[in-house]
């Protein structure tokens, strides 16, 4: 009876990881960002920062320790610090708003303006809505640049129209396993998105799918229809092999599942592509309902986890407190802190519990 | 010949690849394919030198002067031909597709080419739009499957289009002799351009 239900609730695990929506923007009188001088550009960004700030309770987190430039990138997918260029700013919203995640607002270099929200999952209308309403109680004060025909203008052709972007995170494990990520990448260009594997060189991955080619054709509603259409194609084609996983492969499920249980109860350094790869395995082999693990065996944790193993985030917790049982040796090498703290972290995974449905499959 | 990425659609670009220690591998793709290593090259330790025409020349960026005479005209908010009247009006026609030495179609505004356009797959400001219309409309075209923007109504437009229609009728008026009704029509434009804050002038930029 509980292995039917376990069977029951598998295939719903948390699909999409994580949506980010961003919205661009350019501000008229002024040249989009790569036309002009570093010196004009980091004038200017700066003014319209402190004019940004003047109209909204914007909090300017550019230099913030709470949030160090990796951090947002990891947690936010704020744009990387390499393509920061003079005059960049990043502005927040501090107004709680029930639901609301944080809104971001990057003032690129020039006169670009990037707002962004990142959820957990994929984005409700309502988040959509509320968002787009934020972003354009500043188009009268601001003077977005727009045209007649082609809606605001921005340097990006693609983003051209309602300048909506959104970009979704999508566990598709089994499909990896299949070495099906390379097709669905191309997949995606038959629906007017740009699809592309995080990690294109381990499986299982993540795909991040990158939706900006409707700007023209319609409003956010209609951007987040197209999302939500393309990731159900995605969401069967990966239910389709997780059942082939499961019912015509079970071996091979048992063996992914039994070598990241045992990398993880023996490893005393995890690097952060290996840590993706062992939850995955893991998520993987939870959302199916075959395996269950020792401690904290709960989906949306692991889930939780998956996003932040990477060492922006690590690096940012204060070490001796989540890893109290660290050896003294590597404490003394920095280069090996968050790799032992993160294998320290994940060992609670290694006591994975294969069901016996699946055993006697096998 | 075939995209080398896609392997579906015709190579239309060329991108030049390097990873890591690597040699520099040279492919002959599509523009979905080069628009898709721009966005998520980065992220995966490539660099994507050039995008271009086979020339196999420098990064187009590195070529790239601002053109400081023609972005401190548009800072101000006034077209050329507003400055300087009858004179101004012909040398915004003449400069609407003004021409680099080598033929090469260029932006009066910020001086960006037809060639960087096509290259980087980026517009150097509002103007290029107008400069460069018809190649603009056929990429969009490629890029977003359509050339006109049939979403809902982009707020902040009421404004713009409300000092249009008075300027319109502003210029009328002073055609017909009719005075009072301009200076009505000019003091209802000065409302209008300026914002309630009255901060106009900080947000140019």
């Amino acid at each position: 009876m509980a292995e039917k239900k376990t069977r029951r609730q598998a295939f719903c695990p948390r699909f999409v990881l994580r949506t980010q929506v961003a919205l661009v923007r350019n501000i008229r009188g002024v040249a989009f960002p790569g036309r002009l001088s570093e010196r004009q550009a980091a004038e200017i960004g700066d003014r319209l920062a402190q004019r940004l700030m003047g109209l909204r309770p914007f909090v300017d987190e550019t230099k913030s320790e709470m949030f160090p430039p990796s951090r947002l990138e990891a947690l936010f997918g704020l744009s990387a610090e390499g393509e920061r260029g003079a005059g960049y700013h990043v502005l927040r919203l501090n107004e709680p708003r029930g639901e609301m995640p944080d809104i971001w607002c990057e003032v690129m270099s020039v006169n670009h303006l990037v707002f962004s929200m990142m959820v957990v999952g994929q984005v409700a209308e309502e988040q959509l809505a509320a968002f787009q309403a934020e972003v354009d109680s500043l188009a009268e004060p601001l003077d977005y640049v727009w045209h007649e025909q082609l809606g605001y203008l921005t340097a990006q052709l693609p983003l051209v129209g309602s300048g909506f972007r959104i970009r979704s995170w999508v566990h598709v494990p089994a499909l990896s396993h299949f070495d099906c990520l390379a097709a669905l990448s191309h997949a995606a260009e038959a629906f007017g998105v740009l699809a592309d594997l995080d990690r294109p060189v381990s499986p299982p991955g993540d795909v991040v799918i990158l939706f900006n080619r409707s700007s023209l054709d319609g409003g956010a509603q209609t951007l987040r229809a197209r999302v939500v259409e393309f990731v159900e194609v995605v969401k069967r084609r990966e239910m389709e092999m997780r059942k082939r996983l499961l019912c015509d492969e079970p071996f091979l499920l048992m063996d992914v599942l039994q070598r990241a249980g045992s990398v993880l109860r023996a490893a005393l350094l995890i690097g952060e592509d290996e840590a993706r790869d062992l939850l995955s395995d893991v998520v993987l082999g939870v959302s199916l309902g075959v395996v269950r693990i020792g401690r904290a065996a709960n989906l949306s944790l692991l889930n939780t986890w998956y996003d932040c193993c990477s060492s922006a985030v690590l690096l940012n917790l204060p070490l001796s407190k989540e890893a109290p049982e660290l050896p003294l040796s590597v404490r003394e090498h920095p280069s090996w802190n968050v790799d032992a703290v993160r294998a320290q972290w994940l060992r609670q995974y290694s006591s994975l519990t294969i069901s016996s449905w699946l055993l006697r499959r096998v | 010949m075939k995209c080398e990425l896609c392997h579906q659609r015709n190579a239309e670009t060329v991108i030049f690849r390097k990873q890591g220690n690597a040699p520099r591998e040279e492919l002959y793709v599509c523009h979905a394919c080069a628009e898709r290593e721009r966005a998520f090259g980065v992220e995966r330790g490539i660099q994507v030198a050039a995008v271009d025409s086979g020339e196999g020349s420098a990064a187009p960026e590195a070529s790239v002067e601002p053109h400081k005479l023609s972005i401190d005209l548009d800072a101000l908010g006034v077209p050329p031909r507003e400055l300087f009247g009858k004179l101004g009006e012909m040398f915004g026609r003449l400069s609407e597709r003004l021409e680099e030495p080598d033929g090469a179609m260029c932006c009066p505004s910020c001086g960006a080419t037809l060639e960087i356009l096509r290259a980087q797959g980026t517009v150097g400001c509002p103007k290029c739009y107008e400069a460069f219309r018809e190649p603009v409309l056929a990429l969009l075209d490629e890029t977003q499957g359509c050339t006109q923007y049939r979403g809902p109504e982009l707020p902040g437009q009421r404004r713009v289009l409300q000092i249009k229609h008075l300027k319109k009728q502003l210029k009328d008026a002073l055609a017909r002799e009719a005075y009072v009704e301009a200076k009505a029509l000019k003091e209802a434009l000065a409302r209008l351009d300026s914002p309630p804050d009255g901060t106009g002038e900080e947000n140019r930029g």
